[in-house]
């Protein structure tokens, strides 16, 4: 098999200890990718509402996890 | 389970959640745990087995510090999403294009803690293999019928869980089975 049909094998893995793998690795990514999101569009002036609707959860909930002011 | 454990094995499992917060690790891992062993078990035969192996506090303490630490997603998350289509080098490439070299892992995540979060706050979990090496060290010492769970078994049961964390850290310095072969010589001949 070459390396492309390998990694499409992966892909479609009905193993459960593949698949999950994927997902903590790509909720590892997501969690990093926002923190550096997050921060960007507040050095830039955005409101954590402009943010939050963007991101599509209640204020509070962005405010609360990336606000680190006064910890 | 804790009830049985020596004085050595919880210096062992408290000293691991200080490594891990020193780390800045969002959990206790197996490497945290290991590293626990290796600092409560200075000055003592198990200590003198483990600098023979290699495992000595500085190297131990920085291959933990390496194995999460330099790069915040390692290769194994690397592999995973490349099984899934994503290139996290090419994420990588365009994360430092746009935020400045090492972004993806200077990057720290955000903590969803709300009042009760704050309260308790700074509490570090054990993660699920952790707990798990801890079960199978209660297991080992059964299995010998040794009445107590020293380090030692501590460190049998992180043998046996073969969880990447710790098992990345002793595999770079000594044959796991070599190790745990002088680990049940020791407990041997203390019994």
């Amino acid at each position: 098999m070459t390396e492309a049909t390998d990694l499409a094998a992966a892909a479609g893995s009905p193993d459960p200890k593949v698949g999950l793998r994927a997902v903590l690795a790509l909720r590892r990514l997501l969690e990093r990718l926002e923190t550096i999101q997050v921060q960007n569009a507040r050095r830039q002036g955005w409101s954590w509402q402009a943010i939050a609707d963007s991101l599509e959860v209640s204020r509070q909930a962005v405010h609360q996890k990336h606000n680190r002011k006064g910890r | 389970m804790f009830e049985r454990f020596t004085t050595e094995a919880r210096t062992a499992v408290i000293g691991a959640q200080a490594e891990a917060k020193a780390l800045k690790a969002p959990q206790i891992g197996t490497e945290h745990l290991l590293l626990g062993v290796v600092a409560a078990a200075v000055g003592t035969p198990l200590g003198r087995t483990l600098d023979d192996a290699g495992l000595t506090l500085e190297v131990t303490r920085a291959a933990a510090a390496e194995a999460r630490g330099g790069q915040a997603l390692g290769a194994e998350d690397a592999e995973a999403l490349r099984s899934i289509g994503i290139d996290l080098d090419a994420v990588r490439e365009s994360l430092e294009a746009g935020f400045g070299e090492n972004a993806l892992d200077r990057a720290e995540p955000g903590e969803r803690r709300g009042w009760f979060g704050r309260l308790v706050g700074g509490h570090t979990p054990f993660a699920a293999a952790s707990k798990k090496a801890l079960e199978l060290s209660l297991r080992e010492a059964l299995a010998r019928k040794d009445d107590h769970i020293g380090a030692e078994h501590i460190l049998l049961g992180l043998l046996r869980g073969d969880d990447a964390g710790a098992r990345d850290v002793m595999a770079a310095q000594v044959d796991p089975d070599e190790l745990r072969g002088k680990i049940l010589e020791l407990l041997d001949r203390a019994a």
